[in-house]
């Protein structure tokens, strides 16, 4: 089994490798047939990475202990579920999972590459093959998952407990999918200066791309911080800790590339800003995957950790460096179409977008190397944490929301300030009317205030604007749904976008709600033993010890009551791991749209008495519906505007142009009659 | 008190697990600072008096975050500077941007005088005709 999966690998390697070479020597010395077959390579090079990822499954799963990386991170007692969470438990299989999810998604690339990207498609087919060469070579040399042990053992070391969380089947891939999805727009971006294309030919692949590493990248962190805040006990769903801002910084670069990339798309402006963006991207990405894998992250094994951190910091550098390099090669004919007309546009919002988003990104990275300066120099090491973040990047989020609010109802090219106070008049008293309600509702906290008063006024401004464009299509004779529905689907971007927008709005509540008025409590109670949280009261009854497999598992039974009345029993659990001396807690949480009880036991006293922590977290249960909502409005967003797709609505989209002129007739008009 | 003890619990770091403050580590060590910190609170010491008493026994990185004093500054001083350096940065670009716009032959700008025309170019997006029930001024 490991075999097949090793010797698979090493072709994996080859192909890799043959497929770079052969797209770049095809394309220079005009041999479609050599780019014709590096490309078939880059296709079974799926296959033979899948047989690789499956002899790996397989080897967990027929516990095959010889194998030191299935010894390493799983054992017989641990459930057989979590199999495949034991994949990428460590570096090797992780290397594995990003080289294979990298093989996947170039074949798609390349696969649907549009017309306008075919030219330069060998290029960029052979910068994302020389990415996979270099995963596929560390793994080949220095980190190989199918190596083997001296001999046989009869039982393996186990998964760390923590990851034993159904979080963890999704969160990992999704977050390294999205990290090494940022390759994708990059490449398209690279591969077309390198074919000499400097014009729009990449915006259409490279935003679709973006767009899409870009929601993997976000729902990879909000489950992280659904995982976070389910096991690791303390009450909290972001810490700003170097693993974190490691997924954070690339998700903030591509959002101001997704975002900057709608302004060449529609106005051809921004060229060089825009690939200047995605390489920023991608080396924030790169930069994310080295503090994930093999970076100074304490990890339980010590196995060529340290080389791995310099390989990938190297290879770092030289992914940030190269494409910068040709970038100022290029600079003279990177010149734009067009050029800014006025401060008052999208353009213009969309520039002050990027400075916020970069300069968030910026901060973050100040806080991983802050910590290093003051060592070089001072020889004293600090801790820069969450009160930095909180107070440095916390005013720039909400900058960013007031633009957010703003932003989308200024009109291309040159906007007027009458009309923007006429759009903004009615969202503007709409939030008004909310900020006086939370002030008589005895909110004060002027960080809060400030927050929800922004997120009102943006989610006015996408309502409002939704209704009116109902309202029009419901004069051309529609219903009010349908009126709604074809609203949507004429400018998918657009209207995606503000579904998306929505759901920030939703993601902020929840954050501002649950930092400013969380509250905490730690009480140990004997059992009938009562005690105050909030508004709620907590009878505390008794608690099982169940030894199971690997783990005893303690289950604690508390009643909830508010004024008075029994509101539901719950089941907080602790576990506690003998091989790993460590405990993992499984909170029980009541939650609420209004805000959540959060209750984890953190110990069981000799007498019976067990520690308790618990939090009350208003409005977290909004962070957690802001997921699918942003997965929607992705997929709005994302979704091919084709005609053959669009039979349902007939000919109600006009076709695409650079921008539609007032004044001009529309020639899509004849249709609708 | 007690939310201000919490405060200052958010503001130390467990010296024995890294990147958890003590408000979040369940171990003892933490267990025990918090305690301290209740102490001083009520023997009336200061916040700042409590967060010193920390870094003398455990060193500076005992704090969440580096002080704003002294080198410190260095931390908090760069990102909002930088911020407002590549502000300035854009205000320029944009206008050199803008005047080498307004040299050009530019195409009319959009008429966006009223609400109105603002649906006309929600319809237009939509590729309806202009509509002539909108109202008398709006008549083409």
């Amino acid at each position: 089994m490991a075999d097949l999966g090793s010797i698979s690998l090493i072709i994996a390697l080859a192909l890799a490798a043959y497929s770079a070479v052969g797209s770049v020597l095809g394309k220079a010395r005009n041999v479609p047939a050599l780019v014709e077959s590096a490309r078939y390579a880059t296709y079974v090079l799926v296959m033979v990475l899948a047989i690789s990822v499956a002899s790996l499954v397989g080897a967990f799963l027929s516990h095959d202990f010889h194998v030191a990386y299935v010894f390493e991170h799983s054992n017989l007692a641990m459930d057989r579920v979590y199999t495949w969470v034991a994949f990428y438990s460590g570096n090797e299989g992780s290397l594995l999972f990003i080289a294979f999810a990298l093989s996947v998604l170039t074949a798609l690339a390349v696969l649907w590459a549009p017309q306008s990207a075919r030219d330069s498609l060998p290029y960029t087919n052979a910068v994302l093959m020389v990415i996979l060469t270099f995963f596929l070579a560390v793994m080949a040399s220095m980190a190989n998952p199918f190596e083997k042990l001296p001999f046989p053992q009869a039982d393996g070391l186990g998964m760390n407990p923590l990851l034993t969380h159904p979080g963890m089947f999704i969160h990992p891939p999704v977050m390294m999918a999205g990290l090494i999805g940022v390759s994708l727009p990059f490449a398209f971006a690279f591969g077309s200066l390198l074919a000499g294309k400097t014009g729009d030919e990449w915006v259409d692949p490279g935003r679709t791309w973006g767009i899409i590493s870009w929601a993997l990248l976000g729902s990879g962190l909000l489950l992280g911080g659904w995982w976070a805040y389910t096991i690791l006990g303390w009450g909290g769903y972001w810490a700003w800790d170097p693993v974190e801002n490691a997924g954070f910084m690339p998700f903030v670069g591509l959002t101001a590339f997704i975002h900057s990339i709608m302004v060449q798309k529609r106005r051809g402006m921004f060229r060089m800003w825009n690939i200047v963006l995605i390489n920023v991207a991608f080396g924030l990405a790169l930069y994310g995957m080295f503090m994930n894998r093999g970076g100074p992250v304490p990890s339980i094994h010590s196995f060529g950790a340290s080389t791995l951190g310099w390989v990938f910091l190297m290879f770092t550098g030289v992914g940030v460096l190269v494409p910068f390099t040709l970038f100022f090669l290029r600079y003279g004919t990177l010149k734009s179409a067009r050029t800014l007309e006025s401060s008052l546009s999208r353009e213009a919002a969309f520039l002050l977008n990027n400075l916020l988003l970069l300069g968030i990104a910026f901060v973050t990275l100040w806080g991983v190397v802050y910590p290093l300066i003051s060592e070089l120099i001072r020889g004293t090491t600090v801790t820069v944490g969450q009160p930095f973040y909180n107070q440095v990047n916390g005013p720039m989020l909400l900058a960013l929301i007031f633009l957010m609010g703003i932003g989308p109802l200024l009109p291309w090219r040159k906007g007027s300030w009458t009309t923007l106070g006429k759009m903004l008049l009615i969202p503007g008293l709409v939030s008004v009317v909310v900020l006086v309600t939370l002030v008589a509702l005895d909110v004060r906290k002027p960080y809060a205030l400030a927050s929800f008063w922004l997120c009102s006024l943006v989610a006015a401004g996408i309502l409002l604007e939704w209704a009116r464009g109902t309202r029009s299509r419901h004069r051309q004779g529609d219903n009010y749904a349908m009126g709604f529905l074809r609203l949507i689907a004429a400018n998918r971007p657009r209207y995606g976008g503000y579904i998306v927008h929505l759901a920030i709005v939703l993601l902020a509540l929840g954050v501002v709600g649950s930092s400013f008025y969380g509250t905490q409590r730690d009480v140990f109670m004997a059992p009938g033993e009562r005690a105050q949280v909030g508004d709620y009261e907590i009878e505390y009854l008794s608690t099982t010890a169940t030894p199971k497999g690997d783990r005893i598992e303690f289950v604690s039974t508390v009643n909830v009551y508010r004024d008075g009345t029994f509101l539901e029993a719950l089941t907080p659990q602790r576990a506690f791991y003998p091989d790993f001396q460590m405990a993992s807690t499984r909170a029980a949480i009541r939650s609420t749209p209004v805000e959540d009880l959060y209750i984890i036991p953190s110990e069981t006293l000799e007498d019976g008495s067990v520690g308790f922590r618990f939090f009350v977290n208003p409005l977290v249960w909004w962070m957690w519906i802001a997921g699918p909502v942003f997965i929607l409005g992705t997929l709005v967003a994302l979704w091919p505007q084709r005609r053959p797709a669009l039979a349902s609505i007939r000919e109600c989209v006009p076709p695409v142009r650079a921008y539609p002129m007032p004044g001009t007739p529309d020639e899509a008009g004849e249709t609708e009659s | 008190m007690e939310e201000r003890a919490q405060s200052i619990d958010k503001s130390l770091i467990c010296p024995v697990c890294p990147g958890e403050t003590i408000d979040q580590a369940q171990v003892e060590l933490a267990k025990q600072m918090r305690g301290v910190v209740r102490e001083k609170l009520a023997e009336g010491r200061t916040r700042d008096e409590i967060l010193d008493f920390f870094v003398e026994r455990y060193g500076e990185d005992v704090l969440a975050a580096p002080p704003k004093e002294g080198f410190g500054l260095l931390a908090w001083g760069v990102p909002p500077s930088a911020v407002l350096a590549a502000a300035v940065l854009l205000f320029f670009v944009v206008r050199s941007m803008r005047r080498a716009g307004q040299t050009r032959v530019e195409e009319p700008p959009l008429n966006e005088s009223d609400l109105e025309s603002y649906l006309v170019l929600v319809d237009q997006e939509l590729g309806l005709p202009p509509e002539e029930s909108r109202g008398p001024e709006k008549g083409e």
